[in-house]
């Protein structure tokens, strides 16, 4: 039987696992160690080395001196030490299983040379032959000052971070985590693998951090808002926090190995301290710089729900899902106050900015303010119906909050509604606010972020968990720009139309006051032309008249001529026949003279036969003294006959030539009085025209005057087009930034921010 | 010859293995009997059975030849049918010569239906097993997460899953990242470890769920309104061979859905036939297994025998004195069984006294039975025993632990000292059953004018008084149903409230005497439902509303309960009854009917039942022809055909004797008299009215404490402590020597053997066998303290299994 317990002693060596080490190296075939310094320098150096050296540092990254190659670059570390390669971002770059392929624009290196990388990383990582520990990281965070005031210089914004999406789904997940920059309008999102920052203010994305460790349920900025850190991982599985520089989107320390996700977390006032917890019930602080634990904790009984350090760095809140709310010194670890009222999981604490209040909310429905003093309930409100699940106390001392209710809400500190935000598309997740812009930012599960102006209420925009990929948003912002383009042009053209169409109306009326001037002076000449042809007409008549006259005269004289020489005729006649009856009456008379005589002498003492015999004989006397006048008379008639022919010719040639300058003169006369009505005519029609030219002068003018409306019209136009084009211009910008933003990498990103 | 048949069976057996000794086919069924096809979405499972003139059932679907007369209708993979276009059609399946054809009709073909959160997600927890007690379906969850038990509560299960945590559970982004999915496929820790495939079907459902965005169902989606499970039975030749089934679910649209995909399928007897997640059944070793779906909140059953393959049965004819023989022997035919022989005089006649009147023959009884050359000797002596008081005393134990008879802070010792008085003068005069509980339920007046109303003085909780009445009365738990659907049977949380509603009008005021409760009909009261408060009108369990407008809500239950209409009532005390005479009901537990507990030998239930309703619930007839009965004459020896069998009565089983006829045999043979409070000393154990009374020997023995109306109530258990007390406690020695006699026999100058003989008869009932003579012998050689041996053997005798146990 000795052979038992020998048997036993053999077999209890064999179990040991020195012995079992040992016999599984003696029995595995020898592997050559590879390591840095002897095998992956030299690959480094010749392949890595031009970009990622000590000089240029490509991405941050620096290959070819172990400890800064260890370090990683600007998105993270590169190369695990956990000996996982295919989780090694160095290894899936020369691998191109990963963008962006490494070397840039060459062939991938030799399979012997990524099957070393590989065993190397797989065999550790290790430095040279001699050395088996794992490099500290060297986190780049730096202490700083605490303080409630506004930090000096710029606010800090995301500068040149890519913004395309790392990985885009077909719809979004609930708001898991959000969390707005006290200092500057930026908002953190966490999507999946990923944290999207936006400005609040254009509500464009500005950044995309990676964070392949799964999805964030807790985003911080950190006091001053230069950091903002992430706590999360993957459900059941891992978690951890991380911490980026908002500027540069450079991960610039990641703390925590939980084996679930980190559901609550924060980053100390001074950046020293990250406290994390989750559903394993502990909460854990980290030393920042160091990634050590410096504490955990181990009271709260269900899952670490909510943390947050107080302003002042000297507290530190925890709560948890069964009621739990611990308050501890943030430095020693030890229990400061243990507060007990809420009836239900608690969801969320926020400290005042004074670090005398806190703030928590739960399932139970209730906000509840606590004061540091002595630690009692100070205020405890119903916030929303169902449960509250995210609240949050503003730098400016206001209470933003959201819940079960589908609505988000503003309190001030005593618990009064300032505002209520509603429209959620489902329960609100998270809350958060953006003093600087005043603006309340709510997630809810559909994973929309609802963006509201706090002061009015008025909805704003919106956000979401699942941004559409760059060159998406590229398409559709290009496609806006041609519609802000053309509507742009639209509005110019509108405006120019409008323009034109007042400028048009200007020259007409211009043209139209020019034409009836121009008419107007036309009325002179014809008016001096028709009197002219008026004084012609007068001339022409007077000549007429002239002419008449002497027509007239000419006529009279004919006549008179005529006349004479036909008194003369008739003288000559008359004093011929007159001759004849003288002749006859002498003859008669002598008769009557000698009868008398007789008479006389018959009856001589008769008087009267006596005066009859002497008036017989004195007229037998006369007629015969007649007879000799006649026959005188008759003479001289008959001497002046021809003298009254030729009177008459010449009258009756002065007639004729009277007649014909009459002739001329009423010929003239009628050419004069055509010119007359003519001349007239024209006046008129001058006179017409002129004033249709007045009045329609008159009337462009008055439609060439620009009334209010159109003024108006103008001015809208004018406005419009503005806008359009700001617009359209605001839409280039956009879209500049975003093609700048094409290819955007984190490893380019860092290098154009230097 | 039996070297020939020998031979034979060699030959059979050899034969066996050979395809042409297949016995010829029969019948074929295909199931299910039509197809129904409605959108894209839906598929049917067609299986074929063919049932062999040897009963052998195989399953050929593989081997048929389908023929679709429409061709254009449907596409088919396997046996799985696929809609490919609108309209009716004939599948016509062949195999072996014979045919069948199954009416198929398509509709919406072309259309999708939309995922459903409560047809299509819900029974993935199911089948997968997430929503069972142990894991999420446990009444505070798992790891921080709850479903509602086997569903029972999809709207809360909806909630849970989207809303509790939100942001944790589903990821409507990346669906594959939901947590849910995640630990289901067991990429992550789990607990429960991996539930199914990433590939799986049932996976892709929930990941289609939350990439629809994890729509809520509308209020108008269609309910589950029955489950089918083909084939009913069937007879699986050998180990391995193997029974697809098909599972087919009607919804309250009017369409039915292939469901063997998504049911959860169990079988009550993984050694003999294990069923597989996608519904194969595969033969273990021989016996039966009840092979169970259940989906929604239905549970189907089919019934599937195993026998050893190439099994050669000579169906040699069995005895059988009535129809509970013919009953029985039907069902050992079936399984193939010989049923064991008769039990000899001794063991019946020891049997018959143990279990009819709780005490073992005298002496004198033992002589005149052996002696007697009476052919119908056994008819006598049951006759005989079934006229004792004390078979009437046993019964009213018996009644007394079903009815709770236990005095407490609520019901005082009066009461149920006159309660049970009551029951035993029921039981004495043998009013029949229906009668008797017509009088329980509907019970009105003072608990001591009128004892009965104690049923309602023990019990003041309405909602235990409905369980007690269902477990009692119909032997049905439905506790289960009273915070979810019950889980293994067709009770829903509403026929639970509406049951209890007939308890809700249960007037109680205190009477004269403080310790007298006067019960009453108060005409007012009612149940509301816990999930939303509605008024739970009175339904009959399984029977159909109830009118009790302006009757006694309780008249109306009995009226209906203790009637021929409920097919539980005679069901139930038949089972009763019939397992204290073998051990084990014919349902067992008794007080668990449901459907995923079938009766092992339905038929011989219903016949039983039947009769006992026909024979006005004859409560000492049923007693007789069990007694009477072969099956319960048997022998306790098993043969090779039936060695496993426990539940077919193949044999009679070993019952260890109750507690109460324990003591009572153990002093009837000590000659001594025990004392117990409240009785006259020699008052035997089972006259105790009071369940509260008891003594060390009852409670280790396992006396029922009458708390519960559960039949788990009476332990019928061996246990060390039982052996150790016997052993060394003070009952057994203590009683040998205060009996005294052996004194008296010594005193008689009995010679030892003699008094050797006459121990065994009255402990054992039989003579002593020549070797244990022998092996006494020894004892009692010259010089030896007789009187010691005696006693010592006296001691042995009392502790020998062979006393312990009714055989």
């Amino acid at each position: 039987m000795p052979r038992l317990p020998m048997f036993a002693v053999v077999m209890g060596l064999c179990a040991t696992s020195a012995f079992a080490e040992e016999k599984a190296a003696a029995t595995a075939p020898k592997e050559e160690k590879i390591t840095f310094d002897q095998h992956i320098v030299p690959i480094f150096r010749e392949k890595c080395g031009s970009c990622h050296n000590a000089n240029d540092k490509k991405g941050d990254l620096v290959l070819d001196n172990y400890n800064l190659a260890m370090q990683g670059g600007a998105s993270g570390e590169v190369v695990r030490t956990d000996g996982d390669a295919s989780q090694s971002q160095l290894y899936l770059v020369v691998t191109h299983k990963s963008e962006p392929v490494m070397p840039p624009s060459q062939p991938k290196l030799p399979d012997e040379q990524l099957t070393l990388i590989r065993k190397w990383i797989e065999g550790g990582a290790l430095e040279n032959a001699g050395s088996k520990a794992k490099p500290k990281k060297n986190m780049a965070v730096a202490k700083v000052e605490v303080s409630n005031a506004r930090p000096a210089g710029p606010p800090p914004m995301p500068e040149n971070l890519p913004i395309d999406p790392l990985l885009v789904s077909a719809r979004g997940n609930g708001v898991t985590a959000l969390a707005n920059n006290p200092w500057s309008s930026v908002a953190a999102v966490a999507g999946h693998k990923q944290v999207f920052l936006y400005d609040t203010k254009t509500l464009e994305l500005a950044g995309v951090l990676p964070f392949p460790e799964g999805v964030a349920h807790i985003l911080k900025f950190s006091r001053n808002g230069q950091l903002l850190m992430a706590g999360g991982g993957r459900g059941s599985h891992s978690g951890k926090v991380v911490v980026w520089d908002v500027k540069t989107g450079k991960r610039i320390a990641e703390v925590g190995s939980e084996y679930d996700v980190v559901l609550a977390a924060d980053i100390s006032p001074d950046q020293t301290q990250i406290a994390l917890g989750g559903p394993k019930k502990i909460v854990r602080v980290y030393d920042v710089s160091t990634g050590e634990l410096l504490y955990e904790k181990n009271k709260h009984t269900d899952w670490i729900t909510a943390l947050e350090f107080s302003p002042d760095g000297v507290l530190l809140a925890t709560a948890d899902r069964s009621n739990g709310l611990f308050v501890w010194e943030a430095f020693t670890g030890r229990e400061f106050y243990f507060l007990t009222g809420h009836t239900g999981a608690i969801t969320d604490v926020s400290w005042a900015p004074d670090s005398n209040v806190l703030a928590s909310c739960s399932e139970d429905t209730t906000i509840r303010l606590w004061e540091m003093q002595n630690g009692t309930l100070i205020k405890n409100w119903g916030g929303h119906g169902g449960g509250c699940s995210s609240v949050e106390v503003t730098r400016d001392n206001r209470i933003a909050s959201t819940g079960r209710d589908n609505q988000a809400k503003l309190w001030d500190m005593n618990g009064a509604a300032i505002r209520g935000f509603a429209g959620l598309g489902d329960l609100g997740m998270e809350v958060a606010f953006d003093v600087e812009t005043d603006r309340m930012l709510c997630g809810d599960l559909t994973g929309a972020i609802h963006v509201w102006n706090a002061k009015d209420g008025a909805v704003l925009g919106q956000l979401n968990t699942n941004p559409p990929p760059l060159a998406k948003r590229i398409e559709v912002t290009s496609q806006a720009f041609a519609v802000a383009d053309t509507a742009s042009a639209q509005a110019t053209a509108q405006l120019a139309a409008l323009n034109k169409a007042i400028a048009d109306r200007k020259v007409a009326a211009d043209a139209a006051v020019k034409l009836a001037t121009d008419t107007q002076a036309a009325i002179d000449p014809a008016t001096k032309a028709n009197a002219a042809a008026a004084a012609d007409v007068v001339a022409k008549t007077q000549t007429l008249t002239v002419a008449d006259t002497n027509m007239t005269n000419a006529a009279a004289a004919q006549t008179k001529a005529a006349g004479e020489r036909e008194a003369a005729t008739k003288q000559v006649t008359d004093l011929t026949a007159k001759v004849k009856a003288a002749v006859d009456a002498v003859v008669a008379t002598d008769a009557a003279a000698a009868a008398a005589l007789v008479a006389v002498e018959a009856k001589p003492d008769d008087a009267a036969v006596k005066a009859a015999a002497a008036d017989a004989t004195k007229k037998s006397a006369d007629a015969l003294a007649a007879v000799s006048e006649l026959t005188k008379l008759k003479a001289v008639s008959v001497q002046q006959l021809p003298s009254k022919s030729e009177a008459f010719g010449t009258t009756n040639i002065a007639l004729n030539t009277a007649k014909a300058a009459r002739e001329k003169a009423v010929a003239d006369k009628v050419a004069s009085d055509k010119a007359a009505v003519d001349a007239a005519a024209k006046l008129k029609v001058t006179m017409d025209t002129a004033v249709a030219a007045k009045a329609n002068a008159d009337k462009a003018v008055a439609a060439a005057v620009v009334t209010p409306e159109q003024q108006k019209q103008v001015t809208d136009a004018d406005a419009a087009m503005k806008a359009a084009a700001e617009k359209a211009s605001g839409i280039k910008v956009q879209l500049d930034r975003l093609n700048a933003a094409k290819g955007r990498s984190f490893l380019t990103a860092d290098a154009t921010a230097k | 010859m039996p070297r020939i048949s020998m031979l034979a069976l060699a030959i059979l057996c050899l034969t066996g293995a050979t395809a042409f000794a297949q016995s010829p086919l029969v019948q074929l069924n295909v199931y299910p009997a039509d197809i129904n096809l409605t959108t894209n979405k839906d598929r049917q499972l067609v299986v074929v059975q063919a049932v062999h003139a040897d009963g052998i059932t195989r399953d050929v679907a593989k081997e048929a030849t389908f023929t679709l007369a429409n061709p254009a209708l449907c596409r088919r993979e396997g046996t799985t049918f696929y809609p490919t276009g609108d309209g009716a059609t004939e599948l016509k399946v062949e195999y072996g010569g014979q045919m069948l054809t199954v009416p198929v009709k398509v509709e919406k073909a072309a259309e999708a239906r939309s995922i459903s959160f409560k047809l299509d997600v819900m029974p993935v927890w199911m089948k997968t097993g997430c929503n069972t007690g142990s894991c999420h379906g446990a009444a505070r969850g798992k790891d921080g997460f709850r479903l509602s038990l086997f569903g029972y509560d999809p709207d809360g299960d909806y909630l849970r899953l989207t809303r509790e945590m939100p942001g944790r559970r589903i990821d409507l982004g990346v669906p594959d990242a939901s947590l849910t999915i995640e630990k289901s496929i067991g990429v992550v820790p789990h607990t429960g470890g991996k539930r199914f495939e990433r590939e799986s079907e049932l996976c892709q459902t929930v990941i289609d769920w939350i990439s629809a965005g994890c729509p809520q169902d509308p209020a108008t989606v269609a309910t589950c309104v029955a489950l089918e499970l083909f084939p009913k039975s069937g007879v699986l030749d050998g180990e391995g061979s193997t029974q697809q089934v098909t599972a087919r679910a009607k919804y309250s649209d009017g369409t039915d859905r292939d469901v063997t995909a998504l049911a959860l399928f169990l079988s009550n007897n993984d050694t003999s036939a294990t069923i597989s997640p996608d519904g194969t059944i595969t033969a273990g070793t021989r016996g039966e297994a009840f092979v169970m779906a259940r989906f929604a909140t239905f549970t189907v059953g089919s019934h599937f025998v195993v026998l050893p393959k190439g099994l050669v049965y000579p169906d040699t004819p069995k005895p059988q004195v009535n129809y509970i023989d013919e009953l029985v022997n039907l069902k050992l035919k079936k399984l193939r069984i010989d049923p064991s022989g008769k039990a000899a005089d001794e063991a019946f006649l020891r049997r018959i006294y143990v279990d009819l009147i709780g005490s073992v023959p005298s002496e004198e009884e033992y002589a005149r039975f052996m002696t007697s050359t009476e052919a119908d000797k056994r008819d006598k002596l049951i006759d005989e025993l079934l006229g004792r008081k004390e078979f009437t005393e046993v019964w009213v134990s018996k009644w007394a632990e079903w009815l709770m008879m236990r005095s407490s802070n609520q019901t005082s010792l009066k009461s149920i000292t006159l309660y049970y008085t009551w029951l035993s003068e029921q039981i004495a005069d043998n009013v029949p059953l229906d009668k008797m509980v017509r009088e329980i339920l509907g019970a009105n007046g003072g608990t001591f004018k009128n004892p009965p109303t104690n049923f309602y003085q023990i019990e003041p909780d309405r909602l235990k008084v409905a369980e007690n009445v269902a477990q009692i009365f119909m032997g049905m738990r439905t506790q289960c149903a009273q915070c979810h659907n019950h889980p293994f049977d067709r009770w829903t949380q509403d026929e639970y409230y509406s049951f209890a509603a007939f308890f809700s009008q249960v007037g109680r005021k205190t009477g004269e005497d403080y310790r007298e409760q006067i019960v009453f009909n108060s005409g007012g009261g009612e149940v509301n439902h816990p999930v939303g408060g509605r008024v739970m009108p009175p339904v009959f369990l399984g029977g159909g509303p109830a009118d009790t407008a302006g009757k006694d809500r309780r008249v109306v239950l009995a009226d209906w309960l203790a009637s021929p209409k409920n097919p539980y009532f005679a069901q139930n005390f038949t089972n009763r009854i019939w397992h204290h005479f073998f051990g084990i009901g014919i349902v067992e537990p008794v007080d668990d009917v449901r459907i995923s507990n079938p009766a092992s030998n339905e038929p011989l239930l219903l016949e039983l039942a039947k009769r006992f309703t026909e024979s006005n619930y004859d409560f000492k007839a049923l007693v007789r022809e069990i007694c009477r009965s072969e099956a319960y004459q048997r022998t306790t020896e098993k043969n090779a055909s039936n060695e496993t069998d426990e539940r077919n009565f193949a044999s009679q089983s070993l019952r260890r004797i109750k507690a109460e006829s324990m003591l009572d045999i153990l002093s009837q043979v000590t000659n001594t008299k025990d004392k117990f409070p409240r009785l006259p000393l020699g008052a035997r154990a089972v006259q105790i009215a009071d369940g509260a009374t008891s003594n060390y020997f009852l409670t280790t023995f396992g006396r029922a404490t009458r708390e519960t109306a559960c039949s788990c109530e009476v332990k019928m258990e061996p246990t060390l402590s039982q052996a150790l007390h016997l052993m060394n406690g003070d009952t057994s020695n203590a009683k040998i020597q205060q009996g005294g006699i052996l004194d008296a026999m010594l005193k008689e100058k009995l010679p030892p053997e003699q008094i050797v003989e006459k121990l065994y008869i009255r402990c054992l009932s039989r003579k002593p066998l020549p070797e244990e003579a022998e092996a006494l012998k020894p004892l009692f050689a010259e010089g030896s303290d007789v009187k010691k041996s005696l006693d010592d053997v006296f001691w042995a005798l009392l502790n020998s299994r062979e006393f312990l146990f009714n055989h």
